[in-house]
């Protein structure tokens, strides 16, 4: 059937300047760092833009640095193994380290970049298969049908599209208050996880708010969370080299045994990552046990839409929120 | 059974030693020889169109647009192909009642299941040709589909043959002893269950593969594939592209990977043959990973009702199962779908003493991908049927496991005798293997930990499967039905000038060893150092004639017929070299390349190979030598050399997600003679591997409407080297008595044993929650719903 990928132009700049004027040359440009996720819709045949820019030798895109309020500045083209192994990140924000390393398989984790896990699109299978759906700019959400297999789709904010976001490292970096320092045409600007990651309603073909011509050139993690408690857990069908049927990430500080100041985020249940606002004004000032727990599941997942076969993510949900104030014990 | 004796403890006895394999380094370097490899002048590749749907009606196919594409030679439709291939039905004559529908290579009229091929385009290159079949205008009218083999029966279901007048393609009960009447008593405890048994495929590494050439001047065909059947394939083109058979070679050198995947008629594997013999060109056909699942024959697919009475003292008194399986929309050619099936009615409670048994097994068609024989055919659903009801028993009537199968199991001096279904069994040994599994897995202790974790709300399993293996097939399993696949294999032994062995065999390598065993044997019985043996397998031009490989078949079938090829050839060159050195053949012996006697070497085999074949001069001229033995070999005692498993895993289950997580894995195995025990015990791991995959992981998951869902290795899982357990890997050698030999199989082993196990180890662990489990594969989705979360 299809395993060739289609004719292309392959520019590979030095530099961003000459990435940027490349991109403003076509108009179909589509950016390739990792390649990771790109390579697959190719060869599936599903998207065939005509130029691809490589970006890995800009220079500017590599590297973890420090920054002056603790926290770090990651460029878009590192590894997922580099963010994995960091010392740095591991040091300060091990939530974000855990997350990165449990993506997908140790050669992916090489080749795959930070920038092009938070930029994936989503696994909807439907999607992926190449149905003219919403998102692909068709006018039907297959996944949404009485017969649909939708196990691994949303729980929330399910809008037309039921898609989710699949991104281990997104759910992290949400939960740490990153931002998203991006280049566009004309100029600069720095973005939170709210802003980036984007849902159907903003813009039912893209899952980020990257357009044509942005380039994504490093996530800023603020000194905010670093060195506090932190907390990362998957599941997944097979627990290696699998994408997440649920995931969470947590940041807390503690006084006195008592939760003084707490982020939690949950990833896989819709299609941004969802921040568990009413678990974190729940537990705030609360003692951590199984009292606390308890309350949390109540409310981690309330509002949730199941579809027809993913009501088994609540209870996880329910579970990795419980677990997570667990940790804090 | 008559042949050599004494032949397993000589200087040079390379049997039971774990020699490397000789094509390791060859691999390693890059230098296999696959059939993507091959490239030929004027070659052209193919892409198929394949049907979107489960089933629709084909009103027409456009392929103007194709043929006008850049690089196109050609394009087929299924019209194209009638008159040219004759259709083929996979059918048996010893399966009564097997019906299935002729079939074409490429779709006419009417496409049964998504994936289906319905054209071909065949360009200069890959890319052209799929750029081109994008290009076909396929006008298709998508008709109600039957894909769920659990209503696929319903009377409203819409029937795939309408000449059939049903999805029914084959029903076959077993009734022995009284089973009502053994339910009925009133001392007896009875348990029941649904086992659902999921889809799954192969995943091999190398897809399937083909190029095919064809020589109009001599009419002949030569089909490069990526097989483990080539004799088989040979008949098949023979067949049905009407050729003469000696006309058709077909070829299979290095595969990687096949677990039964590539022992089918495939549509598409035919349609190149087809292509290359109207085009008069070399035509490459490689099957990408879409394609591969979508096209390779899937497995399992069952929905098994089933109960089990036992007594106060754990004893079986009755099994009582129906079996329902999905095999997609035609029984594949030539091994047909209905085996699996029968398998299970013949392997269920084979280790056990069992004298009440009713089994029905009910075969239906149905808009799926088709279902046939895969690694360890049927045993893995006719292993957890009757073991996962035993531990169910031993739960209910609060017995231990292991007690409850030492009461069952069959005496280890019982035999030879009978199972319930009727299967011959001789040379097994259940109960010494299970107590060599309790031994060392260290089950006491492991019992102890399980209380004592379970106590701080650790959930740990331990679950067992007694089993047996269908190894070493007789003509009974294919060749009685009609069907042209040989039981018996062939090895010639040809000692040539320079005093190495050139030998060949009928059986195949894909990958587990088959020509590393095949040398051994030849080196040890015949008396050379291995690396003077050289191994040609796989094509029917120069091998003996025979079955491939297959039913864990190579080293029991294909590697008695070398042992008795090479002791052949040893005595027809000791009766040349007594009269060269004057001496008693009896006297005479070959080691380490020379001919020997009491005193020493006295002549190296190539000094005694120049003399025949340069100086014939010196020999006598009545002495007519012959330096090239062929012997065949077939198993005639008995239907089926069956051996046996015992094996045990042990799980921890996380009760809020639903992970399992296999901690240990355990497998006491019985193959007769172990001739390489690190072949033996990569096979047994991998088969274990494959198993815990379709336990836990593998599933081909399919949309109400019969849309393949998780087509690629990102949605469907096999099991991945992280999370797997040390399988420690035990062996009981009972050697069968029906080869000097005495190898049974082991390659099915570890798949057909470890779904039971880990099955069982994971309902172990859920009991204490009240919780149980009998799908496999079992997600933590399912574990959650098993544990009323959902
Ligand atoms: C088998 C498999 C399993 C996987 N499992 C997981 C998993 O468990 N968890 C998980 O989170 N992910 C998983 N993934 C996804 C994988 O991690 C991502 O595909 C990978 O990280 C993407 O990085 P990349 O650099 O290869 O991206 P690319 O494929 O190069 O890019 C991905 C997308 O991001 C865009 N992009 C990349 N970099 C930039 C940039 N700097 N600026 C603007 N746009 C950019 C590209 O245009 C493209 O649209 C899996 C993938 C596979 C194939």
């Amino acid at each position: 059937m299809t395993d060739v990928m289609h004719n292309f132009e392959l520019y590979q700049p030095a530099s961003l300047a000459d990435a940027q004027e490349l991109l403003g040359d076509h108009d179909d440009a589509w950016i390739i760092a990792g390649g990771k996720d790109s390579l697959d819709w190719f060869k599936h045949r599903v998207k065939q833009p005509s130029v691809l820019v490589d970006i890995a030798a800009i220079p500017e895109l590599h590297g973890i640095r420090e920054e002056a309020d603790g926290g770090l500045y990651i460029g878009a083209m590192t590894t997922l193994t580099e963010v994995a192994e960091s010392d740095l990140v591991n040091a300060r924000f091990p939530a974000l380290a855990m997350a990165a390393s449990k993506v997908a398989s140790p050669q992916i984790r090489n080749a795959g970049t930070l920038g092009g896990n938070v930029a994936q699109d989503t696994r909807c299978t439907y999607y992926r298969d190449g149905f003219p759906c919403y998102r692909a700019g068709g006018n039907t959400c297959y996944a949404n049908t009485p017969t649909a297999m939708n196990r691994e789709h949303t729980l929330f904010e399910a809008s037309r599209c039921v898609a989710v976001t699949p991104s281990d490292t997104g759910v992290a970096l949400a939960a740490l208050g990153a931002t998203f320092h991006i280049q566009g045409r004309r100029r600069d600007r720095e973005v939170s996880a709210d802003e980036f990651f984007i849902g159907p309603d903003v813009d039912i073909e893209r899952m980020t708010s990257l357009e044509h011509r942005d380039i994504l050139l490093g996530i800023r993690v603020p000194g905010t969370w670093a060195g506090a408690h932190q907390y990362f857990e998957k599941v997944a069908d097979r627990n290696a080299w699998d994408f997440a049927l649920v995931n969470i990430a947590m940041a807390a500080r503690m006084e006195g045994g008592a939760i003084a100041e707490v982020s939690m985020v949950c990833g896989a249940v819709q299609c941004t990552p969802r921040r568990l606002t009413d678990v974190e004004s729940l537990i705030v000032g609360e003692t951590p046990g199984e009292e606390l727990e308890t309350l949390v599941k109540r409310v981690a997942s309330s509002g949730a839409k199941p579809l027809n076969y993913n009501h088994f993510k609540i209870p996880l949900m329910e579970n990795l929120a419980a677990r997570a104030v667990r940790s804090l014990v | 059974m008559t042949g050599p004796a004494l032949i397993f403890d000589k200087p040079n006895a390379y049997i039971g030693q774990s020699t490397p394999r000789a094509d390791t380094n060859r691999l390693l370097e890059g230098r296999g020889r696959f059939v993507d490899d091959i490239q030929l002048p004027r070659m052209l590749h193919a892409a198929f169109l394949r049907s979107p749907y489960a089933h629709a009606e084909i009103r027409g196919l456009d392929t103007s647009a194709a043929k006008a594409a850049p690089g196109v030679v050609r394009v087929l439709t299924g019209a194209d192909l009638e008159g040219v291939v004759e259709p083929y039905v996979g059918v048996l004559t010893h399966l009564k009642g097997l019906r299935s529908a002729p079939q074409m290579p490429l779709a006419v009229d009417r496409a049964r299941w998504q994936g289906e091929p319905l054209a071909m385009v065949l360009a200069r290159s890959r890319a052209e040709a799929e750029d081109a079949a994008a290009l076909i205008e396929a006008d298709l009218d998508p008709i109600p589909a039957a894909c769920d083999a659990e209503t696929a029966l319903d009377p409203d279901a819409p029937v795939i043959h309408p000449e059939f007048g049903s999805n029914l393609a084959w029903e076959r009960l077993v009734d022995v002893g009284d089973v009502d009447a053994a339910f009925a008593r009133d001392d007896v405890q009875v348990v029941s269950r649904t086992l659902r048994f999921g889809r799954h495929t192969g995943v091999t590494l190398e897809t399937r593969a083909a190029v095919a050439e064809y020589d109009p001047s001599e009419d002949r065909l030569t089909f490069h594939y990526s097989g483990q059947a080539p004799h088989m394939m040979q008949f098949i083109f023979a067949k049905h592209l009407g050729l003469a058979e000696e006309n058709v070679r077909v070829v299979a050198n290095d595969v990687g990977g096949s677990f039964g995947i590539k022992i089918h008629t495939y549509g598409d594997e035919v349609a190149t043959a087809a292509a290359a013999k109207l085009l008069g060109r070399p035509v490459k056909f490689v099957a990408d990973r879409y394609e591969s699942f979508l096209s390779d024959i899937h497995a399992r697919d069952h929905v098994v009702e089933a109960r089990m009475a036992v007594d106060k003292a754990g004893k079986i008194v009755a099994l009582d199962f129906d079996d329902l399986t999905g095999i997609g929309p035609y029984s594949m050619y030539p091994r047909t779908s209905a085996i699996e099936a029968n398998q299970v009615l013949n392997l269920t409670g084979a280790p056990y003493d069992l004298e009440n048994y009713r089994a029905r097994g009910r075969v239906v068609f149905q808009n799926k991908n088709m279902m046939c024989q895969y690694r360890a055919v049927g045993h893995p659903i006719a292993m957890a049927i009757c073991d996962g009801l035993l531990e169910d028993a031993a739960a209910k009537i609060g017995m231990d496991v292991v007690e409850m199968r030492r009461v069952n199991l069959m005496r280890d001096d019982s035999y030879p005798r009978a199972s319930a279904s009727g299967m011959k069994l001789d040379d097994l040994s259940h109960q010494k293997a299970l107590n060599v599994l309790v031994e060392t897995m260290g089950y006491d202790a492991l019992r102890a930990e399980q209380a004592e974790l379970r106590a701080r709300g650790v959930y740990r399993g331990i679950g067992f499967v007694s089993m047996v293996e269908v190894t070493n097939p007789s003509p009974m399993f294919y060749g009685i039905g009609g069907a042209p696949i040989a039981s018996q294999d062939g090895a010639t032994v040809r000692l040539d000038a320079g005093g190495g062995l050139r030998v060949s065999s009928s059986v195949t390598e894909q990958g587990q060893g088959t020509n590393a065993i095949l040398a051994q044997i030849a080196a040890g019985v015949f008396g050379v150092p291995i690396e003077r043996v050289t191994v040609t397998t796989g094509d029917t031009d120069t091998v003996p004639y025979g079955g491939g490989t297959w039913a864990s078949r190579g080293a029991g079938i294909g590697g008695e017929a070398m042992l008795q090829a090479a002791h052949a050839l040893k005595e027809q060159v000791l009766e040349v070299a007594a009269v060269m050195l004057q001496s008693d053949a009896a006297t005479l012996d070959i080691q380490n390349g020379s001919v020997v006697d009491g005193s020493g070497a006295r002549m190296t085999l190539s000094d005694l190979a120049r003399t025949v074949y340069y100086r014939g001069n010196e020999l006598p001229s009545d002495l007519k030598p012959e330096l090239i033995a062929t012997r065949h070999y077939r198993v005639t005692d008995f239907p089926f050399v069956f051996t046996n498993g015992a094996m045990a895993a042990h799980v921890e289950v996380d009760t809020e997600t639903g992970l399992v997580k296999v901690l240990n894995f355990w497998a006491v195995e019985d193959c007769g003679r172990v001739i390489n025990p690190k072949l033996v015990d990569e096979q047994v791991r991998g088969g274990v591997v494959q198993g815990i995959g379709g336990a836990l992981y593998e599933e081909c998951i399919y949309s109400e409407d019969g849309q393949l869902m998780n087509a690629t290795m990102a949605d469907y899982l096999v099991p991945m080297a992280v999370e797997m357990p040390d399988i420690v890997v035990r062996h009981v050698e009972t050697p069968t008595k029906t080869s000097v030999l005495g190898a049974k199989g082991a390659g099915e082993a570890g798949t057909g044993g470890a779904p039971a196990a880990v099955m069982n180890a994971v309902n172990d662990a859920l009991r204490p929650l009240g919780a149980t489990l009998w799908q496999m594969p079992m997600t933590p989705e399912r574990i959650l719903k098993a544990l009323g979360k959902v």
